[in-house]
């Protein structure tokens, strides 16, 4: 009797449990299609976590450095004004190239996907490829931004300097080697007036994405902030002549 | 009987703790590799990640100590009181340069734009171009001698009648020249079907390529000026 009692009180137990596994392997499954979790794979993501660690620390010196440096150019060129002047085109280069954080008065731009359209209720002569943002949209619109004036450009927090390009992989875009996907929010430092102007022309880029289906927002904004590029800039094959 | 019962039981329960913590462990395992994109990846995926971290970080590290050999020096002249002329030069030329203010030369493509009676090139083909060159790691960029720095505009005017770059008018045939890895810039712009000139070329476009060890490209003649942005704190 007492045999019997037990064993039935295991018997659930290894059904609780069994489900439970079952329950988490499906789980596993659904967020990992692509890999069986080998081993190999488990240790290759631990080396990714290792590498990512060891690149925001050594970012952070890298700040602290720049700022270090900059106070020792700044302290050996005080006696003298020429010096002075060098010093600070150097900042201001640094500016122009999107190397410091800035703010300033001009437009924020949000560019949506249109996710009422589907396959199922799309027009037989309609293509939802016009509902989506693209990669050469934004190139566009950063070129009709610079048109304006824009001083400094950011797509998603990411900043646009002379050397971004802008592509797509699959459904999302590349930016400075970042993915970002909609909604994409574009800020742009400026006269808020001829930015928001010029880029809402009528037969501009931004009216062209609008027909099509894209959701666009536009507003003029005070004083916003567009964050540095926290890559660094770096060429090897150009010299000077 | 009752001893055995009550053994049975324990070892029961300690059995079950440890493999609900187990399970545990595991989902939280799943989740922080989730929030970094890396859990769905093959594994030479994984590997090219490790790369580009791994490159990332160098970079940086190089930059660093670059850095430190400046603070250095700096600090030496200012301990002996001498001028640092000649280091900070150095700096300010590499800063030009980068910004587009400078000449500069070195390897990389020329390419020959064409407008015919039957396809001529649009202010967004050239923009798009551009692109493609910032893609393939091109260090400096130029149409029709106009240097390509972070403001430049490319625009038409007149219904493609003209192009203005950095407000200049330039008209066909517009010769882009771009500094850079030869191998890099002929492995996208070359790129089967869907690099710029195997594109254009089937869509009837004239144009020509040709990579060169010696590319010369000018400086950006104007001064920049920035009227609304203001540094951070």
């Amino acid at each position: 009797m007492k045999n019997w009692k037990i064993a039935l009180t295991l018997g659930c137990l290894c059904c609780i449990l069994t489900l439970a596994i079952c329950i988490q392997l499906k789980t596993i499954d659904n967020t990992n299609l692509t890999v069986s979790k080998t081993l190999t794979g488990n240790e290759l993501r631990d080396q990714i976590l290792k590498w990512k660690e060891k690149y925001d620390k050594a970012t952070k010196e890298l700040e602290t450095s720049e700022q270090d440096l900059e106070k020792v150019r700044l302290q050996s060129t005080q006696n003298d004004e020429n010096s002075i002047n060098k010093e600070e085109e150097i900042k201001y280069d640094n500016t122009l190239l999107g190397l410091t954080d800035v703010h300033g008065n001009g437009i924020v731009i949000t560019l949506k996907d249109n996710n009422k359209v589907k396959r199922s209720n799309i027009g037989p002569l309609d293509n939802i490829e016009f509902y989506l943002v693209h990669a050469g949209d934004l190139v566009e619109v950063v070129n009709a931004l610079r048109n304006a004036g824009a001083e400094a450009i950011s797509i998603n927090g990411q900043r646009i300097t002379n050397f971004t390009s802008i592509y797509c992989a699959g459904n999302v875009v590349i930016v400075n080697g970042e993915k970002i996907s909609s909604p994409i929010e574009i800020k742009a430092i400026g006269s808020p007036e001829l930015l928001y102007g010029s880029i809402r022309i009528p037969g501009g880029y931004i009216e062209l994405l609008e027909e099509t289906g894209v959701i666009v927002d536009i507003k003029k904004q005070e004083n916003i902030t567009i964050n540095k590029y926290d890559g660094i800039i770096n060429t090897q094959y150009m010299k000077n002549e | 009987m009752r001893k055995d019962k009550i053994t049975i039981s324990i070892v029961i329960f300690f059995v079950s703790i440890m493999l609900v913590s187990s399970m545990f462990i595991q989902f939280r395992t799943v989740e922080k590799t989730n929030s970094m994109g890396i859990e769905s990846m093959r594994e030479d995926e994984l590997r090219q990640e490790i790369l580009n971290w791994k490159t990332k970080y160098n970079e940086v590290d190089e930059k660093i100590q670059s850095n430190k050999q400046k603070i250095e020096e700096y600090t030496n002249t200012i301990q002996n009181n001498e001028q640092s002329s000649e280091l900070l030069d150095e700096e300010l030329k590499e800063y030009n340069m980068l910004v587009g203010k400078t000449n500069v030369v070195g390897e990389g493509v020329v390419l020959n734009l064409t407008d015919t009676p039957e396809q001529s090139f649009s202010a967004s083909n050239l923009i798009y171009l551009v692109n493609e060159l910032k893609y393939a790691g091109a260090e400096a960029i130029s149409i029709n001698d106009q240097r390509i720095i972070n403001s430049t505009d490319i625009v038409s005017i007149n219904n493609n009648q003209y192009i203005l770059v950095n407000g200049e008018r330039i008209v066909s045939p517009y010769e882009v020249k771009a500094i850079g890895s030869k191998e890099q810039l002929d492995n996208i712009l070359n790129f089967k079907n869907e690099g710029f000139v195997p594109y254009y070329k089937t869509n009837g476009y004239t144009l020509d390529i040709s990579f060169q060890s010696n590319v010369r490209i000018p400086a950006y003649n104007k001064e920049i000026v920035l009227k609304y942005v203001k540094e951070e704190g």
